[in-house]
């Protein structure tokens, strides 16, 4: 009985944050704690001739200093991440390839900001101060920027151990493409370019590490969503056999993806700490952040899409290039798989071949970002929609319409494997232009137009994989989840996944409560800390309703049986006569008959001899559950299917374009959203609007720019822009709810598919906004000078002007 | 932004009250004011999310006008009184303009809230009844990386209401 699941209640984190009471890592004290400070490079690629850490360490209140070289004698190079040094696939493709980085830089710097030497102190301050004391002498190399130049032969290389700059390659083909795209009676073929943003938490990154010698225990403090992947990653990259490390992550500022990684500062700390035997922490300041934590989205991508006359998609062809900067281990070589596999999107696409490359350069490392992957292909296949409705003299929403998957067809394999799990999406596309009145707008934007007014209303269908698992990785694809009925009938829940911003503890209480029949404010939720539970693959790909949920459910029905079992034996009747809510278990046949689930708890733990049988005392149950509708194994096509469910969503925007400056005025925004069933429809709506908000940013303000000498200029929030309350739209938020079929509470998730959104469907605004200048709109972002730009350089071509 | 440090340096004694309750302290002369909130006072309710004043988690309230802490050094609190989020319930009661951010759901991880708070609870001071507009631009030295600022908007209206 849903009591509490499918209502808005008011989120139990808020209560400490309104406050000002949270616990965030850079609050975290350890008594006797030293404080670190790192030494960046200022080369994008140099080789190290010389560190001389001598002036550093006679400064005042330093108590140790490191550089790669003395690094390189106590450690290993840093241990591969999401996928474990096993051979990953049977198959040929996906090739991976991992890198040596040691936590600081040896012999050679590959990026701007990279960590090359540590200094610790007293004081934060000094620490800052020493860490400038640090002098390098390097020898400069020709930087690797441009991600296409990287690919060519016989250009230089990041790593002189691999033949070429390819970290990761993915071929995939199906049916015979080249014939078909030459029968095509309309190809478009386009290149496409995706510039490089990130999620920039509010929080930056911290790492503290201190040891226990007694019990060679390491405890470390780190603001991580994978918890618990990073014990192995550190125990691993230390080569401590002796050691036990538990991993703390305390409430966390705000993830998106970017704490999805092995960062050289998790081994650093350790490793100083060990040395020292003594606290060491540091934390990371927004400059940093904008260097050392993990990039996103860069790619190239090249399409060649063949359709009849009907608008049909006969064959498609693409190539990925995804600029994947330094090979650390930041888990970035997903961002091409998933691209690759996903470019078909919602559509029926029967023949499709990618080759997909995952590239090195020398900037920060690409990781993942709210819909890794995701909102690159998006991008790539609505772009594609666009022009061919262009092409075929097609309304944007119709060419959708003749290619989308109908409702009968789910389940549904997907060219590439993957089985789309549940949803209509004709339907919600027709409930998107009713509620956003699409015609009313064309008929508005066809009336301005007449008085030279540059409006365009944007239409962009989305469809977001989430939940996945790799085979022989860190994300392994289960989550693990106990939960307990304790003597006075308070429920305790232990999570391995880790709340970056997303109300797990509001939404796990919700789930508890119903599946145990107590009150909301009766459950207690724990998650952040390698020793709750045994494994979790931590947070991402909006997994958390898929399969964090689901553990909560099945662990509660144990607990629930069991706590029936006994109620039933006491009261002599069948569990199946039983109900159980708000703490009380009831007799439905006979009414006053009922115990409460205090009393059945406390019978439980202390009452042993009056439980059935041979029941073992407690109320308590740890499920592991694994990403349905997914499998590890090829299937005959040598295709693996690794994500468990598809939510989708379309976006319409009504745009005003400023031919003059190129700025885009957003007049009306809009989405229905199919996520399965919700928990929290108010924690939904804000995750939606918060992943537009974060969409906007890629669409119009965020871009981290790098010279050609590889220096990045947009390094603070002064030069990298993300969204202030200005530039945020009004939304309109709409619904659908098709249930997940394949979880036990028909959840999908909801995290990221808003962020696809904005630079897809503004791209198609403005490109319709300036329909009459006849420009295109096939690259991101969509900054007023690239908007200008691209109006100037059509007007030029047009008229035969040279600038 | 850090003054990097003339060696020795030399202390100066710093009185100043935040919430009410008064702290004495000798600091480095270049030590920032969300420091001596932070790390002197031992109030970490104030947050830094940037070193360049942009994002706006640091902003408190110090003789009555919101400033930006990360941006101000730690003298400037000579004798001036300072407000912190940990200043906004009293009694245990929360700040009506705390209810409304929670009621409307206008924070997620909230690292950015108290910044949020404190520039909301200096803004109604001056314009009680303001419209979206006004708030808009009125926040837009506050940074919110999760809640995509529509539910701040609304947090900020019905605490105007309740206020008012």
């Amino acid at each position: 009985m849903a009591a509490y699941v499918g209502q808005s209640i008011k989120r139990k984190e808020s209560f400490d944050s309104i406050q000002g009471r949270n616990t965030y890592l850079s609050d975290v004290h350890v008594p006797g704690m030293l404080h670190a400070a790192i030494h960046r490079s200022p080369y994008a690629h140099a080789r190290i001739t010389r560190v001389d850490l001598s002036e550093a360490l006679a400064r005042p209140g330093v108590v140790a200093a490191m550089s790669g070289e003395d690094v390189r004698r106590l450690a290993r190079p840093m241990a591969p991440f999401p996928f474990t040094r096993t051979r990953p696939y049977t198959s040929d493709y996906p090739r991976v390839r991992f890198a040596d980085h040691y936590c600081l830089a040896v012999e050679r710097v590959r990026h701007v900001g990279e960590a090359v030497a540590v200094v610790v102190t007293e004081d934060r301050y000094a620490a800052a101060d020493a860490a400038e004391a640090v002098r390098v002498e390097y020898e400069p190399l020709p930087p690797v920027v441009d991600v296409e130049a990287a690919l060519e032969r016989g250009t230089t290389r990041l790593y002189q151990e691999w033949s070429d700059n390819i970290q990761y390659e993915f071929r995939f083909s199906e049916g015979p493409v080249d014939e078909l795209l030459k029968q095509a009676p309309v190809v478009i073929r386009e290149r496409i370019v995706q510039h490089r943003y990130t999620g920039t938490p509010m929080e930056t990154r911290g790492v503290i590490a201190s040891v226990d010698e007694r019990d060679n225990l390491l405890t470390l403090w780190s603001s991580t969503q994978v918890p618990h992947a990073l014990p192995n990653l550190v125990l691993e990259t230390l080569g401590r056999a002796d050691l036990k490390v538990r991993v703390i992550s305390p409430t966390m500022g705000g993830g998106f993806g970017i704490k999805w990684a092995f960062y050289p500062e998790e081994v650093l700390m350790p490793l100083l700490s060990l040395r020292l035997n003594r606290p060491v922490g540091w934390w990371e300041s927004r400059s940093e952040h904008m260097v050392a934590s993990h990039h996103s989205r860069a790619q190239v991508d090249y399409v060649e899409a063949g359709f009849d006359r009907a608008g049909r998609i006969t064959a498609l062809k693409t190539k990925v290039i995804v600029d994947l900067g330094a090979a650390y281990p930041s888990g970035g070589t997903s961002l091409a798989f998933v691209t690759a596999n996903f470019i078909p999107g919602p559509y029926r696409v029967d023949n499709y071949s990618t080759t997909s490359f995952g590239v090195v350069t020398n900037k920060m490392a690409a990781g993942p970002h709210r819909a890794n992957g995701k909102a690159e292909s998006n991008f790539i296949m609505e772009r594609v929609m666009d022009r061919a409705a262009g092409e075929l003299g097609l309304d944007k929403d119709e060419i959708r319409r003749r290619n989308l998957i109908q409702p009968h067809e789910f389940p549904y394999t997907c060219v590439t494997g993957s089985t789309y799990d549940s949803g209509d999406y004709p339907a919600c596309l027709r409930k998107a232009l009713a509620e956003a009145d699409y015609a009313g707008l064309l008929a508005e934007r066809d009336r301005l137009r007449l008085e030279g007014r540059y409006r365009g209303v944007g239409l962009a269908f989305m469809l977001e994989p989430l939940s996945s698992l790799r085979p022989n990785a860190y994300n392994a694809g289960y989550e693990t989840v106990t939960v307990r009925l304790d003597p006075v009938g308070k429920a305790w829940v232990f999570s391995g996944d880790m709340n970056m911003s997303a109300s797990h503890k509001t939404t796990l209480s919700q789930v508890v409560a119903d599946g145990l029949g107590v009150r909301f404010e009766d459950v207690q939720v724990f998650e952040g800390d390698s020793a709750l539970v045994s494994s979790s693959s931590g947070s991402y790909a909006s997994r958390f309703s898929t399969v964090t949920v689901s553990a909560a459910i099945k662990a509660c029905e144990a607990v629930r049986r069991k706590m029936l079992a006994i109620a039933a034996h006491t009261l002599r009747c069948h569990p199946e006569a039983l109900e159980c809510a708000g703490g009380m278990i009831l007799d439905r046949q006979r009414p006053g008959v009922a115990l409460t689930v205090k009393e059945v708890a406390n019978m439980a733990y202390y009452s042993i001899n009056q439980l059935p049988g041979n029941m073992d005392p407690g109320l308590h149950d740890t499920h592991y559950f694994i990403n349905p509708n997914t499998s590890f194994e090829p299937d005959a096509k040598g295709r693996t299917s690794n994500f468990s469910t598809f939510p989708y969503a379309v976006h319409v925007a009504y745009v005003e374009v400023d031919a003059g400056t190129g700025e885009t005025a957003i007049l009306k925004y809009l989405t229905v959203d199919d996520s399965g069933n919700m928990v929290n429809p108010m924690i939904v709506d804000t995750q939606i609007t918060g992943a537009i908000s974060h969409g906007v940013g890629g669409a119009f303000l965020e871009e981290l720019v790098y010279d050609e000498q590889g220096q990045l200029l947009s390094g603070t929030f002064a030069d990298y822009l993300i969204p202030s309350a200005m530039e945020m739209p009004d939304l309109e938020i709409h619904h659908m709810v098709t249930p997940m079929p394949f979880t036990p509470g028909g959840f999908k998730g909801v995290g990221e598919i808003g962020a696809i959104g904005p630079p897809v469907v503004l791209a198609s605004a403005i490109e319709d906004a300036l329909a009459p200048l006849g420009v295109k709109i096939m690259s991101l972002p969509l900054k007023p000078e690239n908007i200008w730009r691209a109006i100037h350089e059509k007007h030029n071509a047009t008229t035969g002007e040279r600038k | 932004m850090r003054v990097p440090a003339a060696t020795p340096m030399q202390r100066i004694p710093v009185k100043t009250t935040i919430n009410g309750t008064d702290y004495a302290f000798e600091l480095e002369p270049r030590l920032l004011l969300v420091d001596l909130i932070r790390d002197k006072a031992g109030l970490k309710g104030t947050h830094i999310g940037c070193d360049t004043g942009n994002c706006g988690a640091c902003t408190v309230i110090l003789d009555g006008l919101t400033v930006k802490s990360c941006q101000v050094l730690a003298p400037r609190a000579q004798g001036a009184e300072i407000r912190t989020v940990e200043g906004l319930a009293r009694d245990g009661a929360l700040h009506p303009i705390q209810e409304a951010f929670w009621e409307c759901d206008g924070l997620e991880c909230g690292f950015c809230t108290p910044g949020m708070l404190m520039t909301t609870a200096a803004f109604l001071d001056d314009n009680p009844r303001p419209s979206d507009e006004e708030i808009r631009r009125a926040y837009s030295g506050n940074l919110c990386r999760c809640t995509g600022y529509l539910n701040i908007i609304k947090a900020v209206k019905r605490a105007a209401e309740r206020m008012g």
